[in-house]
Order: C-alpha cells, then structure tokens, then sequence
C-alpha cells in the first residue's frame, strides 16, 4: 500500500518556495520569470519519471532540478532569439557539482529571507517603495502617483531604503 | 519587469544613492564605491527573489496536479481514522511522526483533532499519505458531503460520462483512488476557471484529456 518512492506531493510542498525562486532568477535573465512555474512543473515531472536514488538531501535535487530546467527554459529563448551560439556561462548547470549548486541556490535563499525580514526596520513609506518599486518592479511613475511626489523622489526613497537594509544586515553580520 | 528595465532601476537607485541628499542623509558619505554599489545592487536582487515565490497554492499548477490543493468538498471521517489508526496498531503521535518522516508538517494533536473534529482541509495528497500509513484505501477514511456545494457547471462537467473516463484514466495514471483523480481533476478545473474566464464545457473536457494524453504518452511538456 505504501509507495516505495518518496512521496513527491510532500517534498513538494516543502521546498516549492525554492524551486521557483532559482527558477525565477535563472528565466529573468531574459525576462521570462513568468515562466517559472512551467520550469518547476516540468523538473516535477522528470524527477517522478526518474526518481534519483541514494540522495542526500531532496531540496538540493529539487532545487537543483528546477535550476536546470530553468537553464534549459533560458537556453531555448535565448536560441530562438539569437540563434546557437550562447555564452559560456549558460553552460554552467552541467559543470558544477549538484551539491555544490544546491547550496548555493539554499545560501541564496536564506540571504534572500534575511533582506525581507530586514524590511521591517523601515518605516511604512519607504518599505513600500522598497516592495513595490524594488522587490516588485511596478513602474516608478506609478508608485509616484500613489505618493504624491516626483519619479526621482521615489529613486530617492529606494536607495535610502536599500541603504538602510544594507546597513542593518552588516549590523546582523558582525553580531 | 524586463531586463532592460530591471537594469534601469538599478541605475537609478545607485543615482540616487549618489546624491548628497540620499547619501549624506544615511552614512553620511557623498562618493559611493564600488563595494558599496555592489552590495545596494545586491540587496536590490535579494528582494525581487524573495518576491518571486511560489503563488497560492490554488494558483501552482505543480501543486494542482500533485494533490496538494485541499477540496472543500472532501472531508475525513473522524471515525473512520479513528478505527483505522487503532487497527494498525499506532497512536496518534506515531500516526503524526510517520507522516512527519514522509517529509508532512503535522502534529500529534492536529492527528487528534482529525479524529475528533473532522476536517475539510487537507489536500487529496496528504489524505493519501494517511490512508497509506493506516494500510487502507483512501476512501475509506472520507467522508462524503451531505450539502454539494459547486458549481452547477462544475456538476455538469463532472456528471458527464466523459468525464467520468477522464477520471479512470487519471486513477489509473497516477495509481490513485478514483474519488482523489475526480478531485484532482475537479481542482485543475476550477484553477483554469480561476485564472480566467471560464471555457466552454467541451473545451474543458477537451483540455484534461489533451493533458492526460500527453502524460499517458509519456510527454514532459506542461499542459
């Protein structure tokens, strides 16, 4: 009765966060972070045809399996677009070692939870322009309009937020 | 944001970082080097990761088709779990650590509040896992509900004999009880709806067929 695999839909759930985030910073290269979701679903789906075996740890083979098939996304557009010939750092995803890549992409994650958490030194103006603006990317004009100010004031109101976040995180450093 | 854009705000943030009214204001420092620039830059990509996260789970469309999307519709029989926990011989907390060891964030007492109280919140995937660890059919540890609550056009769809070939197909795929293909099924259907507007009966029906022909045929491409 019980399956003799993992049980994906519980890896999943556990480490979907990550798998889109890699995925999501691989495709945006070329403006295709929307495609992050295909990417995941389609590493899901190799990875149950062909479950690894003797793995060490299943968010690194996740991880890394969305990574890849981000890369392959990526490769693909940039193909279709520019023709074959592609830079030697899309080839990156067969030479490094699969630990190697996940724990980057984890470090990468953890990095990533600490400068979010970090927004929460910042007064409510210039955490919604650090949101919006910066994690987000809506337009500047329209964060302005919302504000009430000029699109320079709101580059203005970013780079003091991200200042401060720099800040607090060398703070969190050295402690 | 594209590319282009994305390097756009960037140069503006290190702009602005340069005027005396953003830097002097802050570290009290009017040059910016390039350390420096390097790490705004950074902090400025480790926010638009950390926004692009998984969506809603009712929005993934891996978790759709995993079973992870809890159906409101389907329930677990406190009773039910109740005896099949004690005939396989565990108590609530070695129920909830082999559930736990499978890589499930439960509890004992969210175990026992099952038992207890029921519940309508727990995705096809997990009631599975359950049924697997008590050596049961999932069925056996539903309950159905007595108000159905969906749409009439979902009930249409899912009273159809087409349908109803879609799930055998599915079960039969995935390995699982025809009731979590029909919620399964149900849920991809609901999602499409929800991210747009709401296809033609025949088109639907056309769409989950195409997506289990590809998957029955061995095909990786995303639906």
């Amino acid at each position: 009765m019980k399956p003799a695999g993992p049980d994906w839909p519980a890896l999943y759930a556990n480490h979907r966060q990550s798998m889109y985030r890699v995925a999501a910073r691989v495709l945006r290269e070329a403006g295709l972070e929307g495609q992050a979701g295909d990417a995941v679903q389609d590493a899901m789906i190799s990875l149950m045809k062909s479950p690894p075996t003797d793995v060490v740890s299943w968010e690194a083979v996740l991880v890394v399996a969305a990574k890849r098939r981000a890369v392959d996304f990526l490769r693909s557009a940039l193909v279709r677009h520019a023709g074959p010939e592609l830079g030697e750092r899309h080839d990156y995803a067969d030479e490094r070692n699969e630990i190697g890549e996940a724990e980057d992409a984890m470090d990468r994650q953890a990095q990533s939870a600490r400068a979010w958490d970090a927004l929460s030194i910042l007064d409510p103006r210039h955490r919604m322009v650090a949101q919006e603006y910066v994690a987000k990317g809506r337009p500047r004009a329209e964060i302005a309009s919302e504000l009430g100010v000029s699109p320079a004031r709101v580059s203005q109101i970013a780079a003091k937020a991200i200042e401060q976040l720099r800040l607090e995180l060398m703070r969190e450093e050295t402690k | 944001m594209t590319k282009h854009e994305r390097s756009m705000l960037l140069n503006e943030l290190v702009e602005a970082l340069a005027s005396p009214a953003v830097s002097d204001a802050v570290s009290g420092k009017a040059a910016v080097e390039d350390s420096h620039i390097e790490q705004i830059v950074e902090i400025a990509e480790l926010l638009w990761e950390a926004e692009h996260g998984a969506p809603p789970l009712e929005d993934d469309p891996t978790a759709l088709m995993l079973g992870l999307v809890p159906d409101p519709g389907v329930a677990i029989d406190p009773r039910a779990l109740n005896r099949l926990r004690k005939n396989a011989g565990l108590t609530v907390s070695q129920l909830a650590e082999r559930l736990v060891s499978r890589g499930w964030d439960v509890t004992g007492p969210q175990v026992f509040r099952w038992q207890t109280q029921g519940a309508f919140d727990l995705s096809p995937a997990l009631l599975r896992a359950i049924a697997e660890e008590l050596g049961s059919p999932t069925d056996r540890i539903l309950s159905t509900p007595t108000v159905d609550a969906r749409p009439k056009w979902l009930t249409d769809i899912t009273n159809s004999p087409a349908f109803e070939q879609l799930v055998q197909r599915w079960a039969q795929l995935k390995g699982i009880p025809t009731q979590l293909a029909t919620t399964a099924l149900e849920s991809r259907m609901l999602a499409t709806v929800h991210r747009g507007s709401r296809p033609e009966e025949t088109q639907l029906l056309q769409s989950l067929d195409a997506f289990i022909s590809a998957l029955e045929n061995g095909g990786e491409e995303a639906p």
